[in-house]
């Protein structure tokens, strides 16, 4: 735990950014400089090749926070902090952002953050 | 028991506290607080098919955080069954006979599990036990005080959102939410109060199993202000109410699978 949390942002932002664009097929990847809870972090946007929700936008940008799972623990505070980060940066607050985890075996998951309680997606 | 209509309507609910839990006795209560939105657990066998469990009939035991929720909104008040009862029959016994307390049914000997005596159903019931009381018989240390109103607060908001609140077990969580009467509709969300700070793997956990069973995980935790309100209350002093009045918000993330990846 304790050596893989050394590593914790810049190796996790650029796997996710790889995996994103690589991978998943996203355009427009980009690095968001954020401060959050004191300490400097990134923030990715990036463009998904089609809706990730069938409610969103067609060419919608997509907001990511990558993470290193080894990292440990999170709390809403923090959470709440990307949200209004994201605010600060590109002048709302977003409704979902999405989670980028990646394990120390590289694999990466992606999650949804939504702001508040929403109802379950229809599928 | 007999009163009906809107005498009913204003009356509150008695909640009687037997032991360390409130159960419920009385169907007509019963159907008062599923109106609420109050659902309990049904814990009693039916009489007419008790080799089954998985139809429940009475007593409803209610949780600690409806039984706070219904004395705070006005609902209901906590009575000492036990002190309601021996009143009741300190009554009775000076009122009328034992002959017509109790009815011989055949064999059997027959006593009403609610006497109607006006003390029972009237706003200030005999063995009334005030919230705060309550809540610190079931919280004997700051800690567990603090943890229970952090959740509760998590309860609370999930309730004003609209909701009806099951325990969670069955799926993983410490409560899942209705959007109406849970006999009519399917959860939508399991809910997660947070004390402290949430482990990433319980995220990536509880996200991908809410998303299997077409549901969204829901953390709710308290910002730092709000923390530090709570952090202030010991078990000593009466503030208890006035935190509970006060305008303590926990802020809510619903989390799923993204779907991809």
């Amino acid at each position: 735990m304790q050596e893989s949390n050394r590593f914790s942002g810049k190796l996790s932002k650029e796997q996710v950014m790889q995996n994103l664009t690589d991978y998943n097929a996203w355009s427009s990847v980009e690095e968001h400089e954020a401060c959050i809870q004191g300490k400097p972090t990134v923030i990715l946007t990036g463009i998904p090749p089609k809706k990730l929700v069938g409610s969103d936008q067609e060419k919608q940008l997509e907001w990511v926070v990558p993470l290193d799972i080894a990292r440990g623990e999170l709390d809403v505070g923090e959470i709440n902090c990307w949200f209004s980060e994201i605010e600060r940066i590109s002048g709302h607050r977003p409704g979902r952002i999405t989670l980028g985890t990646q394990n120390d075996d590289s694999t990466i998951v992606y999650y949804f953050v939504h702001d508040g309680i929403v109802k379950p997606q229809r599928n | 028991m007999e009163v009906e209509g809107e005498e009913t309507e204003c009356s509150m609910i008695l909640l009687p506290l037997i032991g360390d839990r409130v159960m419920i006795f009385d169907v007509e209560d019963v159907k008062k607080l599923r109106k609420l939105g109050i659902l309990g657990v049904l814990t009693g066998t039916l009489p007419s098919a008790p080799q089954q469990n998985v139809f429940h009939g009475i007593p409803l035991e209610l949780g600690i955080y409806e039984v706070i929720w219904l004395v705070e909104n006005g609902y209901g008040t906590i009575v000492d069954s036990l002190k309601m009862h021996e009143e009741v029959e300190k009554q009775s016994k000076s009122e009328m006979s034992r002959q017509n307390r109790e009815r011989v049914i055949g064999d059997f000997t027959h006593i009403p599990n609610s006497p109607a005596v006006n003390s029972v159903h009237s706003n200030d019931p005999v063995g009334a036990v005030g919230l705060r009381e309550f809540i610190v018989s079931r919280c004997p240390t700051n800690e567990a005080l603090r943890a229970l109103l952090t959740d509760y607060f998590v309860f609370r908001s999930v309730r004003q959102n609209g909701y009806q609140v099951m325990p969670g077990l069955r799926f993983g969580g410490d409560m899942i939410a209705y959007p109406g009467d849970p006999l009519r509709y399917h959860s939508h969300l399991i809910v997660r109060p947070l004390r402290g700070p949430v482990n990433l793997l319980d995220i990536v956990a509880g996200g991908r199993l809410a998303t299997g069973v077409k549901k969204v995980w829901v953390i709710g935790g308290l910002l730092q202000e709000d923390k530090t309100k709570i952090q202030e209350i010991t078990i000593e002093e009466e503030s208890i109410d006035q935190i509970l009045e006060s305008e303590v918000k926990p802020i809510s993330f619903s989390i799923e699978w993204a779907g991809f990846g």
